[in-house]
């Protein structure tokens, strides 16, 4: 297990006491927003809330989050203080607090899977464990430009491919809230990183649900953006047509905050999306207020998505919201236990002022076969760079014969370096494109996508958004759908569609289920309407007790825990 | 002959290297010859994480080498991966076009008025270069060429011999670059050719199993290639042997082709479109707008020469073998409307001496097209003799000289006034007064007698036309006499 | 349609993998299961439409301006083997 050794990193200015870490802490479980103008007020130094989340790392490093601290995490914050001293110095404090950058000394996670120039990325792959990236992500320059520290890479199925983060080549990541259960995936050591308080926010990457479901298993709220909102140049490549990098946030404000940031057409990615084309027209409607409905035209774009939380903030009921529910979405879960916790929901929307209207999509089963097919068949194609001739481990064993050929050195590196999962998917998606299968698998699915993308279209001509759970239920148990591989992908049942669709898709807390553990809820709107979705949600974690309490309850809960091992610890000594 | 019982069955891929500032899915410079990687960005590397992004120019450049070949243009056009393991490939994928190429249909005329079709003309990226060393060392890759843009022509199977596959590349090449989408530098590997060959028995109507020789970068190559392999092919048929479908290579220096090891999966590509990429709409006006930017071509050159200015076939095609000889030829016509001189100067000298210099593109860096037509100028009104107009022009080429100026320095031209000339020809026909006696009978050739002995007496300096217009005012006189 | 033996041999012929036979026994079940999951695409009525990438005009494709390549040095930053400022591989016999 390469896990890099961080007691010598931190610093030795401030002692890392466990106590300081506790709720008692003024660091404690504080938003993104809130530590930014934190630090902009000079309420506490950005070294400080640093020291402060590299302690919580280093405390919870069992549960197998972070792969790596970055070794100048620290020196990145002593910039950062400086230039706010500087600017202090120099400007009127009142103006310094506006033209200071927008996520000044906001201390963030990264998903191993986004590159970070100088850094190690490394996929959660043995392949790519020495992979130095040699250029910045489209994200990262976006979010140092705004003045973020990046503080370490976080745990991931290798490659993404996984929903539990038992597939990355470092080890599962636990739950945040049981050791015991997994932290969902493929951006697991993102979301637990997040709930565990060992950043405010987080940056993982969805393409099959990601993002979504480890930020409903962890109580967090988790957007998965219209495809193409944000660039992915610079992040390592799993589905071309699905990914999307976006953040995972303790809450729907934060969310917003950091998509505003990183959004945007990037000359380096064709498939990426201008903020002109974000649309407003479904919040507007809920809004009757008529400064605000001006507002809303006049502000520039992609700032909507943060007004989106705002203008919810002082609403007082969802009249005039049309929320769809599927169906077929309805039926799976009358199998599980959270049927009824689901139904409550549907019921407070309706006491909220909200009209509820029942959908059919017949072939809703088949997003599945078609994110499977489709998504193999890219993830053939995309690995294929990592072959150990121009990066990634050459296999020693091929370095070592002399008479090695080339075709050793490709087999014998790709075997070794990549894990099982990953090596099942490239067989699967190269049967689906080879000749002979392509029609009846890869083009199948093309078709059943584009419509799956009409049938979704109509619906939305009569909804603004449609709900449904993110997952069957809470987190599952470490190694419980271990065996069988498509016991594990169909926990993706429901988080897929938005992928297929391009469409936006959010996950909010919604309640604990009969373990005490998150459950999430999932809003999906048309594409280009993240603001409607972003308005929904903070209402709704605003309002509705269930999303209220989860993550508060939960915090509670694993700050108890730590308090017990703690005393233990201490009793022992 | 054993050839005349078979037909051969010949089809061509051509590649050609287009000309743009950048490559055609990053902004890499399109270069030549640079040190190994060091014309490379995360898109030429397939660096993780790194996206393609499709080049307006390089779009366009193809849209205009279809319609300089009659292609029709596809109003959508598809980019796919074609996959395969192979060290020149960063990616283990090559961006091109399968199921909607830019360019479909299209034909090139032949001399003979036979048409060969054209099937598709599509856009891709070239591979890296490999450079395979010893055992030891090794192959070294250099991503340098990966991705410069190229533009894949596939011909129908139309050829029969080799000589129509190479009239056929002639006229392409020129093609392209009178339109400016490539340059053609067959010595850099800018046009490079894939043969198909297969033969069939004259009577029968289903064509042979064919074979593939890649990458023949000269005409002389692909000449040859062409006759080895159908000659190979009909004696292995002779024999009552099969032939196999197979991928060979060309030994030049052997002159002869031999099978390439191959697995049998390496056909398998397993294309789909590249989800990096967008589909490219291509609307009417778009095509109409490139359309209206096409120049006068070889093919419509070579006519005007030939009809218009009545210059042989054989000039007119070496005039125009490359854009910049025949750009410069019409430079100097509009001076000078003198095609037949300016022609055989352009084919006499200039050839020559831009033989020595490959690099040269613009014939006036020789000689300026004012200089040219100066020396033509004395030379056709005889103020210059032939042999002295052939130094002057070696004395002018690659200089900043003015050429009436240095045949003067050099005592070319008549320095004589009215008045000694006169004296020189009452002088040679005092000597000379027996040669009166022929003018009634043959006065030019009297005239040219005594024009060619003041010539003499003047060691060239006097104008001949002037003398000649001196003899004819002053003979009467003495005939008087 | 099953996935036997020979099929995973090919596959990971063009996946440049290779497996024991243990392992190529366990993929050949592992395949048919999702497979078997996959195969629901059949049952679908889709029609024969074209499919096609989103599109966009040439105006709005990039411009052919050069913009600085990156250094040799970082180039093979990460190259396993490299020599004389190229990727290093074992020599490839034609």
């Amino acid at each position: 297990m390469d896990k890099i050794n961080i007691t010598n990193q931190m610093n030795s200015k401030s002692q890392s006491n466990p106590q300081a870490t506790l709720s008692n802490s003024k660091f404690f479980n504080l938003s993104a927003v809130e530590v930014i103008e934190k630090i902009k007020k000079r309420e506490f130094t950005c070294r400080e809330i640093c020291e402060y989340y590299l302690n919580r790392m280093k405390e919870l490093w069992d549960k197998n989050a972070i792969l790596e601290i970055f070794d100048d995490a620290l020196q990145q914050a002593d910039n950062i203080d400086l230039m706010i001293a500087n600017y202090y110095k120099n400007a009127n404090p009142k103006t310094a607090l506006s033209s200071l950058p927008k996520l000044c000394g906001l201390p963030i996670v990264i998903k191993d899977n986004i590159l970070y120039k100088g850094k190690t990325c490394s996929c959660g792959s043995q392949f790519m464990k020495n992979y130095k990236a040699q250029y910045n992500a489209t994200v990262i320059d976006k979010l140092l430009k705004e003045g973020v520290v990046i503080l370490a890479r976080a745990n991931m199925d290798e490659f993404a491919m996984g929903g539990s983060c038992e597939n990355s080549a470092f080890g599962a990541c636990k739950n945040a809230f049981d050791d015991s259960r997994v932290s969902g995936g493929s951006s697991g050591g993102s979301a637990v990183a997040v709930a565990c308080d060992m950043c405010a926010v987080a940056l993982g990457s969805d393409t099959g649900g990601s993002i979504r479901q480890p930020s409903a298993f962890n109580g967090l709220v988790g957007i998965k953006p219209t495809y193409g909102r944000v660039s992915r140049y610079g992040l390592v490549a799993y589905v071309s047509s699905f990914d999307q990098i976006s953040p995972i946030a303790k809450n729907v404000e934060d969310s917003a905050l950091i998509l505003s940031v990183i959004a945007g057409k990037d000359i380096n990615d064709e498939t990426s999306l201008s903020n002109n084309e974000i649309t407003t027209s479904n919040i507007k409607n809920l809004i009757s207020n008529k400064d605000e409905k001006n507002f809303i035209d006049n502000e520039n774009s992609i700032n909507i998505i943060k007004q989106a939380v705002k203008l919810s903030k002082k609403a007082v009921n969802l009249n005039g919201l049309k929320i769809g529910i599927l169906k077929e979405t309805q039926k799976l879960m009358q199998k599980t236990e959270y049927n009824d916790q689901y139904n409550r929901i549907s019921q407070w929307l309706q006491n909220q002022g909200a009209t509820l209207k029942e959908f059919s999509v017949p072939y809703f089963d088949l997003a599945l076969p078609t994110y499977y097919t489709l998504a193999s068949a890219e993830a053939s194609s995309n690995l294929g760079r990592f072959d150990g001739v121009k990066y990634t481990t050459r296999s020693e064993k091929a370095s070592n014969i002399p008479t090695a050929s080339l075709d050793d050195v490709y087999l014998y590196s790709r075997s070794e370096g990549f894990g099982k999962e990953v090596q099942r998917r490239i067989m699967l998606g190269n049967f689906v494109l080879s000749s002979g299968y392509y029609d009846a698998y890869y083009m199948k699915a093309l078709k059943i996508r584009r419509d799956l993308k009409n049938q979704f279209n109509e619906i939305f001509e009569n909804c603004d958004v449609i709900i449904f759970p993110t997952a069957y239920g809470e987190a599952f148990k470490i190694g419980e759908k271990t065996t069988n591989p498509v016991e594990m992908y169909v926990e993706d049942m429901f988080t897929t569609m938005a992928n297929i669709l391009g469409i936006p898709a959010i996950s909010i807390p919604c309640g604990l289920g009969k373990n005490n553990l998150p459950l999430g809820l999932q809003i999906l709107a048309k594409a280009n309407n993240e603001p409607v979705l972003y308005y929904l949600s903070n209402y709704m974690t605003k309002n509705y007790e269930q999303s209220k309490n989860s993550l508060a309850t939960t915090l509670l809960n694993l700050n108890k825990t730590n308090q017990e091992k703690i005393q233990k610890e201490d009793s022992l000594c | 002959m054993l050839s005349s019982k078979y037909d051969v069955v010949i089809g061509l891929e051509i590649h050609a290297e287009l000309n743009t500032k950048t490559k055609v899915f990053c902004s890499c410079k399109n270069t030549f010859g640079e040190e190994p990687n060091t014309n490379c960005c995360p898109v030429c590397v397939g660096l993780p994480g790194a996206l393609p992004v499709l080049n307006k120019k390089a779009v366009e450049n193809t849209i205009k080498a279809g319609l300089s070949v009659g292609c029709s243009i596809n109003n959508l056009a598809v980019f796919e991966r074609k996959n395969y393991f192979y060290p020149d490939l960063s990616k283990a994928y090559q961006i091109s076009q399968l199921v909607r190429p830019i360019c479909i249909g299209g034909n090139i005329k032949l001399d003979n008025g036979k048409t060969i079709r054209i099937n598709r003309i599509h856009l891709e990226e070239d591979a890296g270069k490999l450079i395979h060393k010893t055992k030891t060392i090794g192959t070294l890759v250099d991503y340098n060429r990966g991705g410069i843009p190229l533009i894949e022509l596939v011909t129908e199977p139309d050829f029969s011999n080799a000589d129509e596959a190479v009239e056929f590349l002639d006229k392409l090449r020129r093609t392209y670059i009178y339109s400016g989408v490539a340059n053609c530098k067959m010595e850099e590997g800018g046009m490079r050719c894939d043969v198909n060959i297969s033969v069939k028995p004259h009577d029968s109507k289903e064509l042979g199993i064919r074979t593939e020789m890649k990458n023949l970068n000269s005409f002389k190559m692909v000449k040859r290639a062409i006759e080895y392999e159908s000659k190979r092919q009909i004696e292995e048929l002779e024999k009552g042997n099969k032939i196999i479908q197979q991928t060979r290579k060309w030994d030049d220096n052997k002159g002869k082709s031999f099978a390439l090891r191959s697995k049998e999966n390496s056909h398998d590509y397993r294309y789909f479109p590249d989800p990096d990429l967008l589909t490219v709409e291509i609307t009417q006006e778009d095509v109409e707008k490139i359309r209206s930017t096409l120049p006068e071509l070889a093919q419509d050159r070579i006519k005007k020469y030939v009809e218009i200015y009545n210059l042989p076939l054989y000039d007119a095609k070496i005039l125009t073998n490359e854009k910049f000889v025949s750009d410069y030829f019409e430079e100097c016509l509009n001076l000078y409307n003198n095609p037949k001189q300016i022609s055989n100067w352009i084919m006499t000298e200039l050839l020559k001496v831009l033989k020595d210099k490959p690099n040269c593109e613009n014939l006036n860096e020789i000689i300026t097209k004012e200089n040219l037509v100066s020396i033509l100028e004395l030379l056709d009104s005889k103020q210059i003799t032939r042999p002295n107009s052939k130094i002057l022009f070696e004395n002018i080429c690659f200089t900043s000289k003015n050429a009436k100026d240095v045949a003067k320095e050099l005592g070319m031209l008549s320095s004589l006034s009215d008045e000694e000339i006169k004296d020189f020809v009452k002088q040679v026909i005092n000597t000379n007064p027996d040669a009166i006696l022929d003018f009634e009978k043959n006065p030019n050739k009297v005239i040219m007698f005594y024009t060619g002995k003041v010539m003499a007496l003047t060691k060239g300096k006097a104008n001949p036309i002037t003398t000649q217009s001196f003899i004819k005012e002053i003979l009467p006189n003495y005939l008087k006499k | 349609m099953d996935i036997t033996i020979k099929d995973v041999e090919h596959l990971a012929e063009l996946s440049q993998l290779e497996f024991t036979s243990e392992e190529t026994q366990n993929l050949v079940k592992d395949l048919n299961n999702i497979l078997d999951m996959v195969n629901q695409l059949q049952q679908a009525k889709t029609s024969d439409e074209p499919v096609f990438n989103k599109s966009h005009k040439i105006s709005q494709l990039r411009e052919d301006e050069p913009r600085p390549s990156l250094e040799q040095e970082e180039i093979l930053k990460n190259a396993p083997k490299q020599r004389r400022g190229c990727f290093n591989v074992p020599l490839v016999v034609e």
